[in-house]
């Protein structure tokens, strides 16, 4: 079954009554015009699903109402099958997390204080460092890396660093289903395949379904199992990026000409502009 | 679905890991222990009591010796002793219970917000309900006594709050133009003021001016009935809702993501911040200042992230109290209002300059 896919029999077995998290015809406004019409989307478990399309699309509002961040005005966000309405949000958030783009931490707040902020949806309110708290807390420190950075206030670390300390608070949340809202906006190559490669290593390492906003095809192309393509508010296309990927979808959504080739090492679709000169 | 089934797997035990945040943990309670912090809040409580005993023993010309204050307390002082008290004790108790108040609301708005010029005497919470006071003492004479003008100044500062509110939202509470809107309210709250006062008589209008400096000095035994409980009650709600004070610190989208409703948190911490102000005020008068400087000095003192709502309620009733003592060893007498307000008239230009130094940098 090739999840996400249109849902247009939405309640079809395999589509968003599985999927860990789905939409189905979510229409969004801010005011009078939607920036979302009729999108449904069912994600599949424990893979890695990244949202493209060019700016304004829409594609962190997809993401946004998917956390129930936004309201939709029509239609329905679904998580383990269950609309997220009828959730109490503590439950929500032992079940999801999301990271949103660019979270600036107060100044002061320690790496290890963030990332224990995490475990707060499993705390009852007598009980707020356990010592399994600690042990979910270091593992998931040692995970991204950060342990070693633990007594460091955040404000004062590397843009790459601190992305990594605020993935591993929302892997301290030990929730089933991650997103990540352009986890690598103002970083430089380097510590953007750092942040995605941290990524890929959740997606083996644990079951967690990892769904992402990326606004760089390349790189989401890479780290991927699902693209899915948005333009104006509108569901285009979803799939392997093998199959999404092509010329002519990238002139149709993007604007931009290129050329998508496999990569001839790894044989992952790689994508170059066509000069004009 | 059965969510435990594809939950992330469990945790590899990290036994070379050093305690990355020590615990104090007793039966089903946990908590982290920040030594700073509690030593720093126990220090700052117990100056606060140390300042409540000088002030009932030396607070004018007859000293009360320390071993006579709690039998006075307790009834058993001679008559001379007990009017003493009955004159002093109002005026330590007033000044601890709403120098709390005041520096504990500084710290919640300023945690909500994000934003440090953001205290209820910035965005214009203390003028309305001073406002609505002045409207009552000018128009009932102050007949209405400690409770009509509680009742009042509530009644303002909660008006006062929800103006700018409405102005500052945008889809969501923006930091700088709740603080704009804050100045408009406040200056349109002082110019009513003014204009009230220019219209009434001269007693009214002095008694007034004297209530709007204010001053620890006109407290006597009938406002305990409102300040003590007004202190209790908001110690009780903030070590409930401190949790999610430092949540909302994060960001809305985290807090969010964190599980907490923040509509409803803020809209919760904002009402707790607006009746401790407004209590406050209804009872001593504006005392500018404590709550925009106690959290940002309770905040360096402790080395929190963000403003500590029980170390600034703290360290509030300290500044006002200290200030009081200020006042009271003065040759000349001066309410407290224009202490707190002298001294926090430069931090608030420090923290002013050093925001524009780091925005631009």
């Amino acid at each position: 079954m090739t999840a996400p896919t249109r849902t247009d029999a939405p309640n079809a077995p395999g589509t968003t009554a599985r999927a860990p998290l789905a939409v189905e015809h979510v229409e969004v406004g801010y005011g009078s015009a939607p920036v979302l019409r009729d999108v449904s989307l069912a994600v599949e478990p424990g893979l890695v699903t990244t949202v493209i399309g060019p700016n304004g699309c829409g594609k962190s509002t997809l993401l946004r109402t998917m956390a129930g961040l936004l309201r939709p005005a029509r239609g329905r966000v679904l998580l383990d099958g269950e609309p997220l309405g009828d959730l109490r949000l503590r439950e929500v958030a032992r079940r999801m997390t999301m990271l949103p783009q660019q979270p600036i931490a107060p100044e002061g707040l320690t790496v290890a204080d963030l990332v224990a902020r995490g475990r707060q949806p499993h705390q009852p309110w007598y009980r707020q460092w356990s010592r399994d708290d600690e042990e979910i807390v270091a593992t998931e420190m040692a995970a991204t890396g950060v342990l070693s950075l633990a007594g460091r206030a955040v404000d004062q670390l590397s843009g790459g660093q601190r992305q990594r300390a605020w993935i591993a608070m929302a892997l301290a949340q030990r929730t089933p289903v991650v997103l990540l809202d352009e986890p690598t906006t103002h970083l430089d190559l380097a510590h953007a395949v750092e942040v995605l490669e941290l990524v890929a290593q959740l997606r083996r390492e644990s079951a967690r379904t990892i769904v992402m906003v990326l606004h760089d095809i390349g790189l989401a192309a890479r780290y991927s199992d699902r693209l899915v393509v948005v333009r104006d508010g509108a569901f285009v296309t979803a799939g392997a990026p093998a199959e999404v990927l092509t010329s002519e979808m990238l002139e149709e959504v993007f604007g931009l000409r290129a050329r998508v080739f496999p990569d001839p090492v790894d044989g992952l679709p790689t994508v170059t502009p066509i000069t004009r000169s | 679905m059965n969510v435990a089934t594809r939950a992330p797997r469990t945790p590899a035990p990290h036994p070379g890991v050093p305690a990355l945040r020590p615990g104090v943990r007793l039966g089903p309670t946990g908590w982290v222990l920040r030594p700073r912090v509690l030593v720093g809040t126990v220090g700052l409580a117990l100056l606060a009591l140390a300042l409540v005993g000088y002030g009932v023993a030396a607070g004018g010309a007859h000293h009360l010796p320390a071993d006579r204050l709690l039998p006075i307390l307790l009834g058993q002082g001679d008559t001379i002793e007990q009017i003493v008290m009955d004159k002093r004790l109002p005026r330590v108790v007033l000044g601890v219970c709403f120098g709390f108040a005041l520096g504990a609301a500084g710290a919640i708005t300023q945690s909500i917000t994000r934003n440090p010029l953001a205290s209820p005497d910035i965005v214009g919470v203390t003028s309305g309900a001073s406002l609505a006071a002045v409207l009552v003492l000018v128009g009932a004479g102050g007949r209405l006594g400690v409770v009509g003008l509680t009742g009042a100044a509530l009644a303002g500062g909660l008006v006062a709050a929800a103006v700018v509110l409405a102005f500052g939202w945008r889809g969501g509470l923006s930091g700088l133009r709740i603080i704009l809107a804050g100045i408009a309210v406040s200056t349109g709250c002082s110019a009513a003021i003014t204009w009230m006062l220019m219209r009434t008589d001269l007693d009214t209008a002095e008694m007034a001016t004297r209530w709007l400096t204010g001053t620890l000095g006109l407290a006597n035994p009938g406002d305990m009935a409102v300040a003590v409980p007004v202190g209790l009650a908001s110690v009780l709600v903030l070590a409930l809702t401190s949790r999610q004070v430092a949540t909302l610190r994060l960001s809305p989208d985290t807090a969010r993501s964190l599980g907490v409703d923040v509509t409803r948190a803020r809209a919760v911490q904002m009402l707790v911040a607006v009746v401790l102000t407004a209590t406050a005020t209804a009872v001593c008068g504006p005392i500018g200042f404590v709550g925009f400087v106690a959290p940002q000095l309770a905040m360096r003192v402790l080395r929190t992230a963000g403003p500590p709502v029980l170390g600034g309620g703290l360290l509030g009733a300290v500044v006002v109290l200290a200030a009081d003592r200020l006042v009271q060893s003065l040759p000349v007498t001066l309410p407290v209002g224009s202490v707190t307000a002298t001294l926090g008239a430069p931090v608030l230009i420090w923290l002013v300059v050093r925001r524009a130094r780091r925005a631009d940098a």
